[in-house]
């Protein structure tokens, strides 16, 4: 059996809030007809189930605020089921003040509180003023702090059984539970099948007898429950259990007695520091493995097959360390439901949301600012993609609307999606606006792709005509900036009538880039290997200068900007002639660019040294890495890569017609 | 999980019951009429829990707990035993043959998943 780790439970918790309130609900509605003075029959039942699934499911969460709270509401409410008290105008009016509290104390849990709210302890402890209280009736339960000293008798584990199952039930009943130390011989005398343990148990809502029964009775020849004297023995931490068993702000932690996953809590400093240093070291070993080639036969093979050996650890320190910085995406996805739900409530519009993949891991520092842009797109989603239940229906798809999260592992990199099954874009009307509005030119014609660029661009994002009718566009370009950002890419697609989907793609780690080494005079540049569709030696024939527009080449029948990196990235020139170079055909979105480099010296995992902290941001350039011969080398930004090289031929049709200023909008001719 | 119960009584429509409970719950059961049935299941199958009667012909209860827990395999086996006297000096006898604990007859099918839930964790 696994052990719930607060981590795991803490996951729940979105869904939990959401079933709280409808059960808060079917409370609310029972208790208010037997307030009006209403027949309450037929709702007791629905409303006895939601109190104890309610109860039931904090438990498991181990919200004991809630259990402790629900336990009245579930034990009134059993009565009343039996016929042994009639639940009248007075007893109505107090349960429903305990739902209210209920809810307040629920608000607080999910406003990441600690669920402490005035009133609801003292009307727990039917201390409430005024109010027929519902748990007078049993004095004994009413005071709280009830205190059991359980102690196991040493057969207990050769008996074949486990206590621990059992303390995690009396935790469920709102119980601290601490063991008495003192009987436990040293370990050397310890005999492992000899149970030597002894519990005292302080329970705020004293369990009825019955309750204890239910527990213990099944081995009662292994237990012995003795009732401690008085509460006012109780130390107060033990009387008010609520507040101090479960620390931490949702109150998921595990108590005491739940053994802890063996879990480590580092400063991310740490973690980014030796991430830093295994990078060097990666480099160091790769320099050592140069300097062996060099060496060729000269090496001795002892030398040789230890550097194999390093190499190999290397590699798995490497890939550990890496894995340190590794998150699943719930951490990010865990808050969606809640906010589709809210946002389909605000809109009035029936949506769910749909997740899959949730435990795919992606780097802590992408998934951190990962929850901005999600929310922006699901925002989108709820807003303008999908369409009232009526309309919905009127084109024959299901009244409720389905916003679909997944994320997924495609080789190096990590995708995520967020979709929708709503009315799609509409890209005539998207033409038609951006026309109106002065931003293309009535003779353009635009490829669907590049309609969707025009939702990414800065100026549209205001528009907010164009975005009501094209039911995108509102801040694309804040999510297309901040995904880019942390290294990865967006790209959108739609169907009219059917949904739209944005795909984000990130790199698996930022800290390491799978790359090719290319060389341009003496100079060596890193091109990302996910950004690279081709090589190849051109024939003259493949080549075609445009006047005002560069050159152009053509590889496999498609036409593409040539690019001299030398000249936008401004270093020493390399070869004149493409066909005496080499060109890297390299892909950003719809944008392809063919760049010209004198030759390929390999392929490498580039550790990336940010640039820009020590050094300047320079455009079109990710960062630096160390080669295997100790040189430095840059590593191409393949997007800025391209920016800058359309800003140096400016596609002139591009910037007559589209006035986008830094849309990555190319048009071929 | 399907966990897997081996179920003991002579009265074959008591066994009916707690065998459709448990499969009803998704346990898997392997059943026998009495001690001896239940030492030869235990030799077949391993069992992550075992109800059983107190009194069956050929070998009854107590004397198939102390058997099964002579048993390297079954020495921390969770055994629940099912009976009607529940005396204390019974259940110092359960306690010395390594009983783990008791369920009162007539079985009530919730009391039954409820304690077997409880002792298989």
């Amino acid at each position: 059996m696994t052990e719930g780790s607060p981590l795991d439970l803490s996951r729940f918790l979105p869904l939990f809030f959401e079933e709280a309130e409808e059960h808060l609900e079917v409370l609310e509605r029972g208790l208010m007809a037997a307030e009006s003075g209403a027949d309450p029959r037929p709702f007791i039942d629905d409303c006895f189930r939601a109190a104890h699934s309610l109860k039931g499911s904090a438990g498991s969460l181990g919200l004991h605020i809630v259990v402790g709270h629900t336990h009245v509401l579930e034990t009134e409410l059993d009565a009343v089921r039996g016929g042994a008290r009639p639940l009248d105008r007075a007893l109505a009016g107090h349960l429903l003040v305990g739902v209210d509290l209920l809810r307040r104390v629920l608000d607080s849990l999910t406003a990441g509180g600690d669920g402490q709210v005035e009133g609801a302890a003292e009307w727990t402890h039917g201390a409430v003023s005024g109010a027929v209280s519902p748990v007078e009736a049993r004095p004994e339960a009413a005071r709280g702090g009830l205190r059991l000293r359980l102690s196991t008798h040493a057969d207990t584990f050769r008996c074949g059984l486990d206590p621990l199952p059992l303390l995690r039930d009396l935790d469920m009943l709102a119980g601290v539970v601490r063991a008495e130390l003192a009987a436990i011989p040293e370990l050397d005398e310890l005999d492992p099948t000899t149970c030597h343990l002894t519990w005292t148990l302080g329970l705020a809502e004293s369990p009825p007898p019955e309750m204890v029964d239910e527990l213990f009775g099944f081995a009662d020849h292994l237990f012995t429950v003795e009732h401690l004297p008085d509460v006012a023995d109780v130390p107060q931490a033990v009387a008010t259990p609520a507040v101090s068993v479960a620390p931490g702000p949702a109150h998921v932690a595990a108590p005491a007695p739940r053994p802890e996953r063996a879990t480590l809590r580092i400063a991310t400093e740490k973690v980014d520091r030796l991430v830093d240093l295994v990078g060097e070291l990666v480099i160091s070993q790769a320099i050592l493995g140069e300097v062996l080639h060099e060496l060729g036969q000269a090496a001795s093979e002892r030398v040789q097959s230890a550097f194999a050996t390093l190499e190999r650890n290397t590699r798995e320190v490497q890939e550990r360390a890496m894995g340190i910085r590794m998150l699943p995406v719930a951490m990010a996805f865990d808050r969606l439901p809640r906010l589709v739900r809210d946002l389909g409530e605000r809109l009035g519009k029936r949506m769910g949301v749909v997740i899959e993949g949730e435990e795919t891991e992606l780097d802590r520092s992408v998934l951190e600012h990962l929850t901005d842009p999600l929310t922006h797109l699901i925002r989108n989603c709820a807003d303008h993609g999908i369409e009232p239940a009526a309309d919905r229906e009127a084109a024959g798809k299901p009244p409720v609307g389905t916003v679909l999260v997944r994320a997924m592992h495609q080789g190096s990199t990590v995708i995520i999606e967020v979709s929708d099954d709503g009315r799609g874009l509409d890209y005539a009307r998207i033409r038609t606006r951006a026309v109106e509005r002065g931003i293309l030119g009535a003779e353009a014609a635009l490829s669907e792709a590049e309609t969707i660029e025009l939702l990414f661009a800065p100026g549209f994002s205001t528009a907010d005509t164009v975005s009501d009718v094209s039911g995108r566009g509102v801040g694309m370009d804040v999510v297309r900036h901040s995904i880019e950002a942390l290294g990865g890419r967006v790209a959108m697609s739609s169907k009219l009538g059917e949904g739209t989907r944005v795909r984000m793609t990130f790199p698996l780690t930022l800290a390491i880039v799978e790359g090719l080494c290319v060389r341009v005079a003496d100079t060596t540049y890193v091109v990302p290997m996910a950004a690279i569709t081709s090589s190849f030696r051109p024939n003259p024939r493949d080549l075609k200068p445009v006047l005002g527009r560069g050159e152009l080449v053509i590889s496999q029948g498609v036409q593409m900007p040539l690019v001299r990196l030398s000249e936008v990235l401004s270093g020493p020139p390399g070869v004149e002639d493409p066909c005496r170079g080499l060109l890297v055909v390299v892909q950003h979105e719809a944008d392809q660019a063919a760049l010209l480099v004198d030759g390929v010296i390999g392929s490498t995992q580039a550790v990336i040294k940010n640039l820009e902290r020590n050094f300047q941001r320079v455009e079109g350039v990710m960062g630096a890495t160390i080669l295997g011969d100790g040189r430095v080398a840059l590593v191409l930004d393949v997007a800025g890569v391209l920016r800058l090289a359309r800003r140096r031929t400016g596609s002139s049709r591009v910037r007559t017609s589209i006035a986008l200023g830094a849309a990555s909008c190319t048009v071929q001719p | 999980m399907g966990k897997t119960v081996l179920v003991l009584d002579d009265s074959a429509s008591v066994r009916r019951l707690v065998v459709a409970t448990l499969q009803g719950a998704g346990y898997s059961v392997v059943e026998g009429e009495h001690g001896a049935e239940g030492l030869a299941a235990l030799d077949r199958s391993a069992v992550d829990a075992i109800v059983t009667d107190l009194n069956m012909p050929v070998m009854n209860g107590l004397d198939f707990v102390r058997a099964a827990r002579r048993r390297p395999a079954n020495r921390f086996t969770p055994i629940l035993m099912l009976t009607t006297e529940t005396g204390e000096a019974k259940k110092q006898e359960g306690r010395a043959a390594g009983c783990t604990g008791w369920i009162n007859k007539p079985v009530s099918p919730p009391t039954l998943l409820q304690v077997l839930a409880r002792a298989v964790p």
